[in-house]
């Protein structure tokens, strides 16, 4: 992360131990990044080739991308993003915190039931938005 | 109707998402989030891209797509670039290094500079004139690539058509 962003250390604290949660406790997760909604990655964890910035900063378009389809097709504000590749997923979902905006980005391969994917990035979600 | 694709590139502040909310038709689409590079006095930043449409006297219209300006969003330049008959990259004079910062667009997009037309555009020039537009065309002499360097204030809309007007002679130049 860059040296001008500045991050509550106690909101970087509760996203690392949310990645830490998630990636113990669901079924095939590949990688977790939490960034800021302009990609600037807050907590991750360790991912092949090292890509987390990279993803970071592609979470945060996509999600940016998902806000603004949703307000011009008239749809209401995006919920999450879900891309479906050949070898798995990756959920995109907004984290509206009182100070901070943020995305957080999950990856999962096949073995990873889409649906629960989503669920505990939700509730991640929710409990990052309500923290202090 | 014919509708040519042009990219508007240039680093964060240096005015893309203004440029195109000048002389879009309609309301652009933008995608600007909070901004948390306290290194760059900005309240936003774009993350996705900027959307206007632009219709011309001759009835052709333009698909105006502005880029993200930081580089870590390089990926989202690849993207946009593709299929752009013409791209403007705005420099922002009053950055600390503004021919390095040209030499970052001139890197990621040297390809579409070649084969399109390309113009750069200056701005906060009345401020900080220093690098000259000489300066800035003799970087892309060095690398091999003649585009016009003018300057602008992408606040005023007929700054800013007067650039695009400028980058059409480029492209019908090269067709």
């Amino acid at each position: 992360m860059s040296d001008d962003v500045e991050i509550d250390p106690r909101l970087r604290k509760n996203c690392e131990q949310w990645v830490e949660k998630l990636m113990s406790q669901v079924q095939g997760l590949r990688g977790m990044v939490i960034a800021t909604a302009d990609g600037y990655e807050v907590a991750a964890s360790a991912m092949q080739g090292g890509q987390t910035s990279r993803i970071a900063a592609m979470a945060s378009s996509i999600s940016a991308l998902g806000q603004v389809v949703g307000q011009e097709s008239a749809l209401g504000n995006s919920q999450f993003v879900l891309i479906e590749a050949e070898q798995g997923y990756l959920a995109v979902l907004p984290v509206h915190h009182s100070s901070t905006s943020l995305i957080i980005g999950i990856m999962a391969s096949k073995e990873a039931v889409a649906g629960q994917v989503l669920h505990f990035g939700r509730q991640c979600a929710q409990a990052l938005a309500q923290s202090s | 109707m014919r509708e040519h694709k042009i990219l508007i590139t240039g680093t964060m502040g240096a005015g893309k998402t203004t440029a195109i909310a000048a002389i879009s038709d309609t309301p652009p689409i933008s995608t600007d989030v909070a901004n948390s590079d306290r290194s760059v006095n900005k309240l936003t930043t774009t993350v996705g891209l900027d959307y206007g449409e632009l219709s011309l006297p001759n009835g052709e219209k333009l698909r105006l797509y502005g880029t993200p300006g930081q580089e870590r969003f390089s990926f989202m330049w690849t993207i946009l670039a593709e299929g752009a008959l013409g791209v403007v990259i705005l420099i922002d004079n009053s950055r600390p290094d503004p021919l390095a910062d040209l030499l970052v667009y001139i890197k990621g997009l040297e390809q579409l500079m070649r084969e399109a037309g390309c113009v750069v555009a200056v701005g906060r020039t009345e401020t900080h004139p220093e690098p000259s537009l000489d300066d800035f065309g003799q970087t892309l002499e060095q690398h091999g690539l003649m585009c016009p360097v003018v300057t602008v204030d992408v606040r005023q809309r007929d700054q800013v058509l007067s650039v695009l007007d400028l980058l059409l002679m480029q492209i019908e130049a090269k067709q």
